[in-house]
């Protein structure tokens, strides 16, 4: 293995871990509130065709982004409305994310910019200039060549990983995710919370979803997201519902989809769809072995009732029925 | 006793309906600043409706709640912990992943406004704990911790927000006798601070202990109040219970056979930071009841458990001497003859979402005459059981309601019906009338009498000192690590047994 082998392998391994990290980010601070959200595979789906869409509109990628993010907000708030408000299975309404972001994004990209006879220009991202930076061997690469969004990612996962711990509404979503009749008595919002989280959380992967079609590649392919949603969400788990840990988590992932694509034109005998698995075994493998040990929010996956008539754990030892 | 002067609170007519019953009718009460108000009832008296509609957890439909001249109306718990009423719940409302510095930050915008600022918090903490003698390790995850612990940083999180009402509800539930004369000297120490307890409780010591004036609910109506120095256990109890409840009676004479289960060396590994109950060893006996005493926490749910066969002792033997040797799992021990009361009625003793009769198969699906062609013989089950709802006069619409949907006496009055319906040779109850009524209470502790006048050998755990007190043949008590006893309560003293409870 030569060097540059391993600092293009870096590299792309980089632009790989952004999509996965802003979706797994978002799901990070939602489950942590007590919200599983399966469904950011479409809403990554729907954010990826609308910043096509938007830019071609307003004519700049900033345009194309900033509709991604709110149609991810207001996905995230559908499946809220679901969850939070009218207390359906989770994993039910998720799913129902899923099939809905693959229809209506394939469907919107054929009504609109795939119908058009001539090739559409779509406004796209430039990578950010640092000058003399982006040629120090090496680092450059690596570190100085690439766009704006890889930057903005890495840090809101700092961000992110310092709110949760050190802020005061990062204390209140860890305890709506923990022990909502605990943080509903202390006078925390655990409803409202949790759905500002997972809009929060659609809105992250919609902006995953606009970094494939508008910045890593211009313009949008039907399911392009291609199971990156998923990862996501197995990057969660096994970055233990910490920010750091979830981007280190993704960053591994990052990297081994970057040596599959190498490795496909290393050995062009076997197959190329061996090589396409090995992300995905890894992501069960890495679940298998980290399974038994990490703890999910003991709240996750179970609504809120406020009051008396609530049917969730907590409330399997109140003696007094009336 | 505080001058009377304008009342800090008073509720006038407060009147809440939930589908098929009125859980508070008409309910008028006043607290003056330094007061300690004890309410009394009995379980559905509507104690808990009413603190709920004090804490801002639900709304009255009739009624008003006028704290320190202003009528208020709560629409979530933060619109009463912003109006000054501290709540501490019955079961705990604490995050158990986060210290207790955290929990007591959490929701209050003086500390959470942004950056989380927890220094200052903790110095006003520390402060106010030393000043009130209550001993508090503020950066230890809370569920680590014990329940008294638990208790005291629940009520250092409701003075943290400097209240003018403090509302205990039923603190001594889960309090050792010694821990719970620590909770009576800090609420008359916050009394003297001007603060204004509400203290809930079923239990006559608390009031006695603790308070002031009482006001007794049953049947979501006021049905009396007094000063407490006015006011007779007896009185108490009849307006409790609107009636009198007789004492369990002890007959003096019961004999005592053969050894039932005999517990050699055992060690059991318990709680966090592997602490260990050792070298236990003790005989039950047919036709007494042992009793098994000690503060929460000790090792008695881990001791229950290896007995029972639930879970793997760390070493030693017990023999269950009426059952075949050599096969010690639940279901042999049951088919031979033992009946089991588990502590934790919902998570172990039944399923809340089946029927009655359903819970009442659960225990006996393997019984031949609850079985039909193979399968389970439904009818024979709703018999059984409709004779045991008459029996034991439980409160439910039928057979065949949801078990979950009983008042939590009644529930424990069929868990106990189906475990006696085996006619058992073995009965082990860990806090069988816990968090009961005086009339239930009264009515659990005849049938173990009965029982144990039958010659059925009895293991009862309870925290109720009181009660073992009344009913046990010899107790044993478990503290510090070890069991001490058993040692027979004819040759002993309450403040024997006190004091070994407290670990010395």
């Amino acid at each position: 293995m030569d060097w540059i082998f391993l600092i293009g392998l870096l590299a792309s391994a980089v632009r790989f871990t952004t999509p996965v990290l802003y979706a797994a980010l978002g799901e990070t601070v939602t489950q942590r509130a007590g919200v599983l959200n399966v469904g950011i595979e479409g809403i990554m789906l729907v954010g990826a065709f609308l910043a096509v869409l938007g830019a071609v509109a307003t004519g700049s990628p900033w345009g194309g982004l900033f509709i991604a993010i709110g149609a991810g907000a207001i996905l995230g708030a559908l499946h809220a409305f679901f969850c939070v408000i009218l207390k359906v299975d989770q994993i039910v309404s998720g799913i129902g994310l899923i099939v809905l972001g693959l229809g209506l994004s394939g469907f919107g990209y054929r009504v609109t910019i795939g119908s058009s006879s001539q090739l559409t220009a779509v406004p796209t991202f430039e990578r950010v200039d640092f000058g003399p930076l982006t040629g120090v061997p090496g680092l450059g690469p690596i570190v100085f060549d690439h766009h704006l969004l890889v930057y903005m990612a890495l840090g809101l996962a700092l961000a992110l990983g310092w709110a949760l711990k050190r802020s005061g509404l990062g204390l209140s979503i860890r305890a709506a995710g923990e022990a909502p009749e605990a943080a509903d008595a202390a006078g925390v919002e655990v409803n409202r919370l949790r759905f500002l989280c997972t809009m929060f959380g659609g809105a992250l992967a919609a902006m995953g979803g606009a970094y494939l079609s508008i910045a890593a590649l211009s313009g949008f392919v039907e399911n392009m997201v291609a199971g990156r949603g998923f990862i996501a969400i197995a990057c969660v788990v096994f970055g233990r519902w910490n920010p750091l840990g979830v981007m280190a988590a993704v960053f591994f992932f990052g990297l081994a989809e970057a040596l599959q694509i190498r490795l496909q034109t290393a050995a062009p005998d076997i197959p190329y769809q061996f090589f396409v698995m090995i992300p995905y075994a890894l992501a069960i493998l890495a679940l298998v072995l980290v399974a038994g040990r990490a703890k999910a929010p003991s709240a996750l996956r179970i609504p809120f009732i406020t009051g008396r008539h609530a049917r969730s754990r907590a409330h399997r030892h109140k003696e007094d029925t009336l | 006793m505080p001058a009377m002067t304008a009342p800090i609170l008073s509720l006038t007519g407060i009147t809440k309906r939930y589908p098929g019953v009125v859980a508070n009718d008409g309910v008028s009460l006043s607290l003056q600043a330094g007061e300690v108000l004890g309410l009394l009832g009995e379980n559905g008296a509507g104690k808990s409706t009413l603190m709920n509609i004090l804490s801002g957890l639900a709304t009255p439909d009739e009624g008003e709640i006028v704290l320190g001249g202003a009528t208020m109306r709560f629409h979530a718990p933060k619109d009463a912990l912003e109006a000054g009423i501290g709540m501490v719940h019955q079961h705990f409302r604490l995050v158990p992943t986060l210290s207790a510095l955290e929990n007591i930050a959490l929701g209050d915008p003086r500390h959470t406004r942004g950056r989380l600022r927890l220094r200052p918090l903790k110095a006003r903490l520390e402060a106010l704990a030393s000043e009130l003698n209550l001993s508090v390790p503020l950066d230890t995850p809370v569920g680590a911790l014990d329940i008294g612990s638990q208790q005291r940083i629940e009520i250092l999180k409701a003075l943290a927000r400097e209240p003018r009402i403090l509302i205990l509800d039923e603190p001594t539930a889960v309090l050792a006798e010694d821990e719970r004369d620590g909770l009576f000297r800090v609420v008359k120490r916050l009394a003297a601070r001007r603060v204004a307890v509400i203290l809930i409780s079923h239990r006559l010591d608390d009031v006695f202990g603790a308070c002031d004036r009482a006001v007794v609910l049953r049947q979501g109506r006021v049905a009396g109040e007094g000063r407490v120095a006015d006011l007779s256990r007896e009185a108490l109890v009849r307006l409790m219970v609107g009636g009198d409840v007789a004492a369990p009676s002890r007959s003096a004479e019961h004999a005592i056979g053969a050894p039932l289960i005999e517990v050699e060396n055992l060690t059991v590994r318990f709680g966090r930071g592997d602490r260990r109950l050792e070298d236990v060893g003790f005989t039950l006996r047919a036709g007494e009841i042992l009793g098994l005493a000690g503060v929460e926490g000790n090792g008695q749910h881990e001791l229950i458990d290896a007995i029972t066969g639930l879970a793997e002792p760390a070493s030693g033997r017990v023999k269950h001497l009426y059952a075949r040797p050599g096969d010690a799992r639940l279901s042999a021990l049951r088919a031979a003859g033992l009946a089991f009361v588990p502590e934790d009625r919902h998570a172990r003793a039944m399923v809340p979402a089946l029927s009655l009769s359903d819970n009442v198969l659960l225990t006996r699906l393997r019984e031949p005459a609850f079985r039909r062609h193979g399968l389970v013989d439904r009818r024979a089950a709703l018999a059984l059981t409709t004779s045991l709802i008459e029996r034991f006069n439980i409160m439910a619409p039928g057979a065949g309601a949801p078990i979950g949907t009983l008042s939590g006496g009644n529930q424990q009055k069929l868990v106990l019906a189906r475990e006696l319906s085996t006619e058992p040779r073995v009965l082990i109850a860990a806090q069988p009338t816990r968090g009961l009524d005086v009339r239930t209470v009264a009515f659990v502790q005849e049938r173990l009498l009965e029982r144990r006048d039958a010659g059925v050998g009895i293991l009862l755990v309870s925290s109720d000192l009181a009660e073992l007190w009344a009913l046990a043949d010899r107790i044993m008590v478990v503290a510090n690590g070890r069991l001490k006893g058993p040692i027979a309560v004819a040759e002993s003293s309450f403040a024997e047994i006190g004091h070994w409870m407290s670990g010395s």
